[in-house]
């Protein structure tokens, strides 16, 4: 238990900041709560082959695919992490398992699971050893970052300012 | 065993499936890699599993699974009910 004044170690933590800035259909400035309230807390990432893979490609002197560059919504009601097919396809992710997509609504569907590795603007490279397949298309993104990531993250959503702060 | 699945990494699974029990037991806690009805190895972590199924198969598909673990199940309400189709 810690008290005022207690002198307690502090580590230091990369924190992505992000203040939303979107603009309306007609291009015109929406306010930063409103922003993030419609769009929600969304970031840059770049999609690519795992390290392993990537030594696996260079050992054979094969090519190692470009990484893909998009969006990915942060999404805390998805158990796991799920990556964009045709993205996971561009950037040549390996197909390593296959998981049952499950809905209180819908049938269950089987999906496709890939081994990958995210990188988020001012953190190192995060693997994401199983990553579902999914169709985003359509939805200008890339992956949803479900709680598999969030359970080693601190995320702090301020609806107020429009803005996330995330430390992984 | 059964092979005349045509799912997605069907053939592996069924294997994984048929044999869990003493996988397990000989390979506690270890990484396979299974490719059709074989199994090829027995990794420590999972990017060696990985790596050698790169190497072997490229994009695969493998399967890649620790001895133990459940079969995998994802919800993303969001996805599957549809709600990120709903105008932002």
């Amino acid at each position: 238990m810690y008290r005022a004044g207690t002198d307690v170690g502090v580590v230091a933590v990369p924190t992505l900041n992000l203040r939303v800035e979107a603009k309306d259909q007609h291009g015109r400035p929406v306010p930063a709560p409103v922003g993030l309230a419609q769009g929600g807390p969304l970031m840059p990432v770049t999609l690519m082959v795992s390290d392993a893979h990537r030594q696996a490609l260079v050992q054979q002197a094969n090519p190692v695919p470009a990484a893909v560059n998009g969006t990915a919504l942060i999404d805390t009601g998805a158990s796991s992490t799920c990556i964009d097919q045709m993205a996971a396809e561009k950037a040549g992710l390996p197909t390593i398992q296959k998981a049952m997509m499950a809905s209180a609504s819908h049938a269950e569907h089987e999906v496709p699971v890939y081994a990958a590795k995210l990188v988020i603007p001012q953190f190192s490279a995060i693997d994401v050893p199983y990553a579902m397949g999914a169709n985003l298309d359509g939805l200008n993104l890339i992956a949803l970052v479900g709680r598999d990531l969030l359970q080693a993250a601190v995320l702090v959503y301020n609806g107020t300012d429009g803005s996330i702060a995330l430390s992984i | 065993m059964a092979a005349t699945d045509t799912g997605l990494l069907a053939v592996e699974t069924a294997y994984y499936d048929e044999h869990a029990q003493d996988l397990l037991l000989t390979y506690p806690n270890r990484f396979l890699l299974i490719h059709g009805d074989e199994l090829i190895g027995a990794y420590e972590s999972h990017s060696d599993a990985v790596a050698e199924g790169v190497r072997r198969y490229g994009r695969g598909p493998f399967l890649v699974r620790r001895t133990g673990d459940e079969a995998m199940v994802c919800t993303a309400p969001a996805l599957t009910l549809g709600l990120l189709q709903c105008p932002r």
